[in-house]
């Protein structure tokens, strides 16, 4: 499977694009499996831990609950804490 | 059921424009809060902060506060809530929130608990520039449920 990737805030400072593709052999992922890979896949994957661990991930419309499964299609949005206003 | 005016721009926010969206004549009371760029957080003396968010994601969280308030507050209320993104220098407003009520209590509780939202729960980040030409990205409240 195929997930797009788009980073947001301080998630973009580990990695060397914040738009990408993430491919996985498996037909979907959950939550927190994309976030652990993400976290392998990030530039300084120990430094990037806490922040990705404390990321929600997101569709276009809403926040996804970390037992949620993503397959193929769409865009995912990574989240780090948020400081509206 | 009362009016929601919700929007994510890069726009400079116009004070007027949402004046005239809260206009009515069966409301007796409206609050508006504006929050603008300070010059200084945390001893460093901030030239600019950078606004990044997601449209739809954020006018949605935006809506659904709104509704909340009229769940507490009664369904007559009207809102306009509008938060710039892009990169904003001090003194620039980055957000706006207007409140109409037909009497005031509900108008300021209201008001407070979408700016205090705001802060926990839109998906805005927010990178602060500062004089000695160092930035930094801001800690904020995980979403991660």
């Amino acid at each position: 499977m195929k997930i797009d990737i788009k980073l947001f805030g301080q998630a973009k400072d580990y990695f060397p694009t914040s738009h990408f593709q993430m491919v996985s052999e498996k037909e979907s992922l959950t939550v927190a499996e994309i976030k652990m890979q993400l976290i392998s896949q990030a530039l300084q994957p120990e430094k990037s831990r806490a922040l990705i661990e404390d990321s929600a991930l997101a569709t276009e419309v809403r926040v996804l609950q970390n037992h949620e499964q993503i397959t193929s299609g769409g865009v995912i949005f990574v989240l780090p804490p948020v400081c509206g206003g | 059921m009362g009016f929601i005016h919700c929007e994510i721009t890069h726009d400079v926010l116009s004070p007027a424009k949402s004046w005239d969206l809260l206009q009515n004549n069966t409301q007796g009371a409206i609050i508006w809060f504006l929050g603008n760029v300070r010059d200084h957080n945390e001893g460093q003396k901030v030239t600019a902060i950078t606004y990044e968010g997601i449209s739809v994601l954020g006018e949605n969280t935006l809506k659904i506060i709104c509704e909340e308030c009229h769940d507490k507050w009664g369904p007559d209320l009207d809102f306009v809530v509008v938060h710039r993104v892009g990169t904003l220098l001090v003194g620039e407003t980055s957000i706006i929130i207007g409140v109409a009520s037909p009497h005031r209590a509900a108008a300021y509780e209201s008001s407070r608990y979408i700016i205090e939202q705001i802060k926990l729960r839109l998906p805005i980040w927010k990178k602060e520039h500062y004089a000695s030409g160092k930035e930094a990205w801001l800690r904020g409240n995980s979403l991660n449920g």
